[in-house]
Order: structure tokens, then sequence, then C-alpha cells
């Protein structure tokens, strides 16, 4: 005859079980990275899925100088033409695009450290930064979006250090249940996946076998600025009649900021100690690969030209460039492409503006790094 | 503190160990404590509110216990009068003024004050109603541990949105203080992740489907639309309050008290007077026993218990809020209920009918209430007559396809009612014990929480229901 389970020891062994089953099946789907590779790859993590997946396509036989940054490098660098102009001054070197649009230094941080792994011939590292100074307005520690982008890559290591990177309360509780739970945080993926599987499977079977050339083939964007002006003084925009910046809402506000912060806006104590941790972390970790770190800016603006201003870093960059631990580019280097004939919209280069700076880019990253040899 | 936050079960979880590790005499006043901490997790200052209720009861509890006859009567009365007035001021004076100006033509803000509603002040009103008539009808003696009416009205797994606790049923079981049996965590732990699963996965992605037709498409879409937004309320409402019931009987029972059940599958009552034995009942109940019964219930000739009827659900719809549309939503349900009374008296009950007789009359009760829940949805009588107009209008156009979203859920609930069947889960973790058993509770369990992860709308928030009544 069978026993009744009339012990509170047996209800919670069962409980228990299937707790410990539930945190089995959710790692063995999720957290082992098998469901990672069936993201949707227009998804936010399918960005993150494509640009691990590009470092998995470069050319074999050469050290690799890995660009990291936002969708501002996404747009304005093409890895393709920065290895032309290594073809011709390093044949040693190839460059890769390892930006993820929306990102930030914490999520560079792991992105590198995942796209690093033990087996890629690292040259040097090279990263966008959007000022040379601290000056941006928002507490960049508590970003919360940085938690979809990084949560696959995390790992239990991570599980203090992560939520604990963050300022606010509740966005550390966000960061520590992504650690947990790692099924919680692909929700609307997997419905979106099994809302239509098969169309899924098909989108990341193509991805996967040609979303590199398509990424690497990438020209840029057509559409171009020419033609509007801001009058520093007045803060007043003009947009010639059929000029693409009819279209571009944030345009205004960026026109405003400018005139009225005359491009320095105020320094923020919370986003220095922010690029003093992450920009330190990548640092480390390039120092521990033994490669180089570059910092460059990268063009601010399509009206930024106005303000003719090339001041050094300052604060948390220029600390740790005199502490050794990164080359900053000068601040010329891609100021010229800071005109409205570069942009497609207030952050972004346009073809011409991708051409340009993935040249002077890679010429300025080759010819420090012969020089360094 | 949702019960659907993850704080709320780290809330629960410390109230739990600190309840079983103080001493008996100890342990009602930590409940009180951790019902009161919980209920300022909302609005701090509203604790002085749910704080002077409870003194004022409990004080009119003791004086209507001691006092006999018309003193006793007048005591009640007073007393009554105090908890509705609270109730009135509180939840209605701005619904009366609104209504008044609008008669008198005058601008809205004549009167207008800006009064925060308390969440929970409808039910804690009533549960103090409740205890002031028992004892006045010497059904109960009152209370003279405050510490002990305090947890009566503020036992936080009802606090908020019921079920609305009798006296004769949660005294009693203060007399003597036990443990939770293995069998009362088995339930209780059942009953909180059924409660869990029914909120967040079924009751919040109805409510998307819901939201897109009321929010957006009212007056605009077809008869198509009209339907599946109306079906979609009609569940998202029946699984949002019977989830968080499910999830309130759960954690009183795992803190070693029993909850009378609220919801008893209505939506599967053969006739509208079973609906209403079935659905809310603590509500049902409370109105049969405070409101309709002391008006004359049927004692007093046919037409009095027409008006009766009409009466206490008109009421009743009105305690669910401030708005023209509950009065609208209950007294379609009084006529419903006195149309069923007079068709039984003239015809006699039915007869047993076959399986599709009684299907047929499960499906058109269950009609007749999705129909009634178009006014309790909608925010005004306008919105209610588009809605309605848009259900029964005749196609003009193509009506598209049935969203994807709507058909799996429908198909969900089906197996979920499948699966349900004669409340089978309730006793699925306390199966005899066995290596068997043991790994499909397990894989239960995991399952459970692995849905619960996967296709909860945490994404979005959704509070229930009743927490604004």
């Amino acid at each position: 005859m069978l026993r009744r389970p009339d012990s509170r020891r047996w209800i919670a062994w069962r409980l228990l079980a299937g707790v410990v089953l539930f945190f089995a099946l959710d790692s063995l789907v999720f957290r082992s990275g098998l469901y990672f590779g069936w993201v949707s790859p227009p998804s936010a993590l399918g960005s993150v899925a494509q640009a691990l997946d590009n470092i998995r396509h470069l050319p074999a036989g050469r050290r690799i100088v890995l660009v990291l940054g936002d969708s501002r490098i996404g747009e304005g660098f093409s890895a393709q033409a920065a290895t032309a102009v290594a073809d011709r001054l390093d044949p040693s070197i190839a460059f890769a695009n390892g930006s993820v649009g929306g990102t930030s230094p914490r999520v560079w941080n792991y992105l590198l450290r995942d796209m690093r792994g033990p087996t890629l011939p690292l040259a040097a590292v090279a990263l966008m930064v959007p000022s040379y100074r601290d000056d941006e307005a928002e507490n960049p520690a508590d970003r919360r979006y940085d938690i979809a982008f990084v949560h696959p890559l995390l790992k239990l290591a991570d599980a203090v250090d992560f939520p604990a990177s963050f300022d606010d309360l509740a966005a550390r509780q966000e960061a520590a249940e992504a650690m947990l739970f790692k099924g919680f945080f692909y929700k609307s993926d997997v419905q979106d996946f099994l809302h239509a599987p098969a169309a899924r499977i098909r989108d990341v079977r193509a991805a996967r076998l040609h979303g590199h050339e398509w990424v690497g083939m990438y020209p840029g964007r057509s559409e171009s600025l020419t033609g509007i002006t801001l009058d520093l003084a007045s803060g007043h925009l003009t947009i010639p009649a059929g000029n693409a910046a009819e279209s571009v809402p944030t345009l205004a506000p960026y026109a405003e900021k400018l005139s009225h912060q005359r491009g320095h806006p105020p320094d923020n104590p919370a986003a220095a100690a922010y690029r003093r941790e992450w920009l330190g972390r990548i640092a480390t970790q390039c120092r521990d690969a033994g490669v180089k770190l570059f910092v460059f800016r990268i063009p601010r603006g399509p009206l930024h030209h106005l303000l003719n201003d090339e001041t050094p870093p300052e604060g948390a960059l220029a600390e740790l460039a005199r502490a050794g631990a990164l080359e900053v580019l000068p601040p010329s280097l891609l100021a010229p492409l800071e005109r409205p004939e570069f942009f497609f919209d207030d952050l972004h280069v346009n073809a011409a503006g991708r051409a340009r700076l993935s040249a002077v880019l890679a010429e300025a990253v080759l010819h420090r790094l012969t020089a360094k040899d | 503190m949702l019960f659907n936050a993850l704080t709320f079960w780290a809330f629960f979880a410390l109230v739990a160990l600190l309840t079983f590790s103080v001493p008996a005499r100890l342990s009602r006043a930590v409940l009180v404590a951790a019902s009161f901490a919980f209920y300022a997790a909302w609005n701090p200052m509203l604790v002085l509110l749910l704080g002077g209720c409870v003194l004022f009861n409990y004080a009119t509890g003791l004086a209507i216990g001691r006092t006999v006859g018309q003193s006793a009567r007048v005591l009640l009365t007073f007393t009554v009068s105090a908890n509705l007035g609270l109730l009135g001021v509180f939840k209605y004076y701005g619904f009366f003024v609104g209504t008044l100006t609008g008669l008198l033509h005058m601008p809205p803000d004549s009167f207008a004050l800006r009064i925060v509603l308390p969440v929970a002040i409808s039910f804690y009103t009533f549960e103090s109603i409740a205890y002031n008539v028992d004892v006045f009808h010497r059904r109960l003696i009152a209370r003279t541990s405050l510490v002990d009416f305090a947890l009566f009205i503020s036992f936080f797994p009802h606090l908020v949105a019921g079920p609305i606790i009798r006296p004769a049923h949660f005294f009693p079981q203060l007399a003597d203080r036990r443990l939770p049996t293995a069998d009362d965590i088995a339930w209780g732990i059942t009953q909180a992740l059924k409660g869990l699963i029914k909120k967040t996965i079924f009751a919040d992605n109805f409510a998307v489907i819901a939201n897109i037709y009321f929010d957006t498409q009212v007056g605009r879409a077809g008869p198509l639309a009209a339907w599946i937004g109306v079906l979609a309320f009609s569940m998202q409402i029946y699984f949002d309050f019977s989830g968080y019931t499910d999830i309130a009987r759960g954690c009183a029972r795992l803190l070693g008290y029993d909850f009378p059940p609220n919801f008893e599958r209505p939506y599967l009552a053969h006739d509208i007077a079973e609906f209403w034995r079935r659905w809310h009942i603590s509500l049902s109940t409370w109105l049969r026993d405070y409101l309709y019964i002391p008006l004359g219930g049927n004692r007093h000739g046919t037409v009095r218990t027409y008006a009766n009827l009409l009466i206490t659900m008109g009421l009743g719809g009105l305690w669910h809020g401030a708005s023209w549309n509950f009065v609208v939503w209950g007294l379609f349900h009084g006529v419903l209920l006195a149309l069923h009374r007079a068709w039984r008296a003239w015809r006699g009950n039915p007869p047993a009918g076959g399986r599709i007789g009684r299907a047929a009359s499960v499906a058109c009760t269950f009609l007749l209430v999705t129909i009634g829940w178009v006014t309790f949805r909608a925010p005004d009588f306008a919105t209610t007559l588009r809605v309605l107009a848009d259900m029964f209008a005749r196609p003009t156009q193509p009506s598209g396809a049935i969203p994807t979203a709507f058909i799996t859920l429908l198909g969900t609930t089906l197996l979920w009612l499948l699966i349900d069947r004669d409340r089978r889960l309730q006793a699925w973790l306390a199966q005899p014990a066995g290596a068997w058993a043991t790994l499909r509770i397990a894989s239960a369990t995991a399952l459970a929480l692995l849905a619960i992860e996967l296709f909860a709308r945490t994404d979005i928030v959704v509070p229930f229901i009743y927490f604004q009544f």
C-alpha cells in the first residue's frame, strides 16, 4: 500500500526537486546558449548574436583590430573598407566590426570578453566614445536596457558583480533576476518564436549563412543633410525644402542643445565614475591580452563643425590615458566629418562618412600599431 | 506590493518565518504588523485610516456586545452608518457630486475634492459591518483582543481584494493556533501556484487582447473584433479575480488559516442563480445575509421579492465602483435573476435534460454574463452602447482573421480546464509517496515555473482588477 506524504519533509523534497528541475531545464535551454542561437535576427539579442557571429567569420591568419561601439559604429565603420587600407599598409592585420546598436561601455566589456575568447588573434581594440569629456547627462550606470544585451553573455562569476554595477536598487534587482532566471529575459523572443516557428528557423538559418556577408557589404545610407545650417547664437535651424533633414525629428532638439550648450554640456560625476569603471575594465582586458586599446571620438553630429572645438580629453578618459591604460586618438582625427554632408541624421554618418571614417580610423590605428611594433 | 511580484513572495517568506518562529501569542501580532506593513506599501498615510477603522469597529463591537435592546440597535445603526459614511466619502463622494452637478448643470468641479481612494476600503468596511451586525444578533461574541480583531480586518492575504471574510468563519480559527499540516502546505502551495498561473499567464494575456479592443477599436471595428474583445475581458476578469483568490487562500493556508472559496467554476453554471452561487461567493453571500434578507428577502410577497433582488444587485454593482456603469451591471444581473425566478415560479424546475440541453443552458448563461461584462469594462454609457452596437452590428466588410494569440489562449484555457478537471490539481502535491509520484510532481512544478517564467506578462503592468474596488 502506498504511503501518504504526511510529513512536511516529503513536500519539501518534492518542491525542491521541482525547483531544481526547473533550474536544470532553464539552464539547459537558456543558460547553455542553446536558445541564444535561435533568437530573432533583427532583435536586440539578434544583433548581439550577429556581432558574435561576425567574429567567427574573420579572415584566417591575420591579426584583428576589433572596433567596438554602438549604432554609430554600425553605420559609420566598414570593416571591409578598413581592411582594404590594411591590405595596403599592413596585410597581417584585418579589421572587425563588433558594434551593437544601443549599447554602451558596460556591454562592450562583456562583448569583448566573449569575442576575445581564447583564440581570437587580437592586434588591438578600437573603442568609440561620444565625447572626450564626462558630460553624459544621465547616470549611465542605471541604463537598464544594458541587461537585455548582456544577459546571454553573463557567467556565474558575474552573479554579484554585474547587478552591483547598477546604482539603482530596482535595476540591481532586475540584473540579479537576469542572472537567476535566464528564460525570463528571453520571454518575448520565445513567444515570438512560437508564434511563427517556421519563419524564425528560416530567418536564423539565413542569418547564420549570410549575416556576416550582409554586414560586411553594407554600404551605409545614401541620404545626406547637406544644406542645413544653424545660427549658433539664436539656435535657428534652417532646413532647405526637400532636404532629408525634414524627416529627422531629432535634428531640432540636437541643434537647440548645441546652440544652448555650445558643445559643452556640464560634466557629470556619475558618468565619470561609470567611464572610469567600464573603460578601465576594457583596458584591463586589453592589457591581459597584451594588445593596445585605442579610444576615438565618433563624429558627434552634423553641425559640430560650427564649434571649431578640439579640446583634448578630460576627466576619466584623461586619467586612464595618463595611467597608460589606453591611447586616445587626437580629437582632430574625425572632426572633419562633423559636417552635414557626412550625416543622414543627427547621430549617424552616411555612406560617404562611413567610407571616410573607416579609412581615417584604419590608417590612424595601423600607423600607431606599426610605430609600436 | 502585488501578489505576482517577487517582492511579495520575499515578504511572504519573511512573514511565514517570523510567524512560526515566535511564541504562539506573538504570532498574531506579527501577522497584524505584517498586514499593516503590506498596506503601507500602497500608501503609508492610509494606514492611519485602516488603523482608525480597526479601532473604531473594535470599540463599537464591544459596546454593542455589552448593550441590549433599543440602545444596541441605535449603536448598530450608528456603526453601520459610520462605516458606510467612510465608504461614501472616500469612494463615492466624487460620484455623487458628479451626478448632482450634472443634474443641476453646474460646472463638474463645483464641489470637487481631491480624495484618494484607499485600496481595499470596500472590503474592510463590509467585514466591519458584518462583524458588528453579527455581534448585535448575538451570533458572535465581541472580541476582547484587539490583536485578534485587527487580524480579522487586516490579514494581508485577503485585505486588498477579498475574499470577504466572515467573523464566524475566521474567529474560531484563532481558538487554537496550529502549525500548517503537510496537507495544508501541499494545498496552499498548489493553490498559490495555480493562482499565479491564472493571473500572470491567462488573465494578463487575455487583458492585452481585451485592451486592444476597448482602448483603441470601439466603434471602429466590426462584430468579430468586438466579440473577441468582450470574450477576452470575460476570461480576463475570471482568471484575474479567481487567480487572486487562489493566491490569497493558498497564502492563508500556508500561514495556518482557512479562507472560504470564492469561485466555483462560475462559467459552468446552468443558470444565472447558479452563477451567483459560484461567482464571488463571499460578496454574494454577504449581500444575501446583510442586505437582501434584512430588506425582507422573499418574505413579503412577489413584488417586494423582485424589488429586493433589484435593490440588492444594484447596490452590489455600485459596491464595485463609483460609476453608474456598475449600477447598470448590477441591475442587469438583478433583472436576469428576477426573470429566472419568475420563470421558475411559472414553469417549475426544468427537467434534468440531456447533455446537449445542459450544455445549451451553460452556454446561454455564459453568453448573458459576458454581455453583462460590457458595461463593467466600458468606462461610460456611451462606450457601452458603442460596444454593444459593434457586437450586434451586421458585418459590412470582411471580418478578418481571429488573432492567433486569442485562439492559442482559448486552446490553452481548455487544456487547463481539462488538466484541472474535478479539481485534480488541488491534490496533486499530496499524492501518495513514491519515486514515480515525486518525479511527476517535480516535473509538474518545474513546468509550472517555466510556464510562468516564459509566458507571464511581466513586460506590462496589469493590476488585479478587484484592487480598485
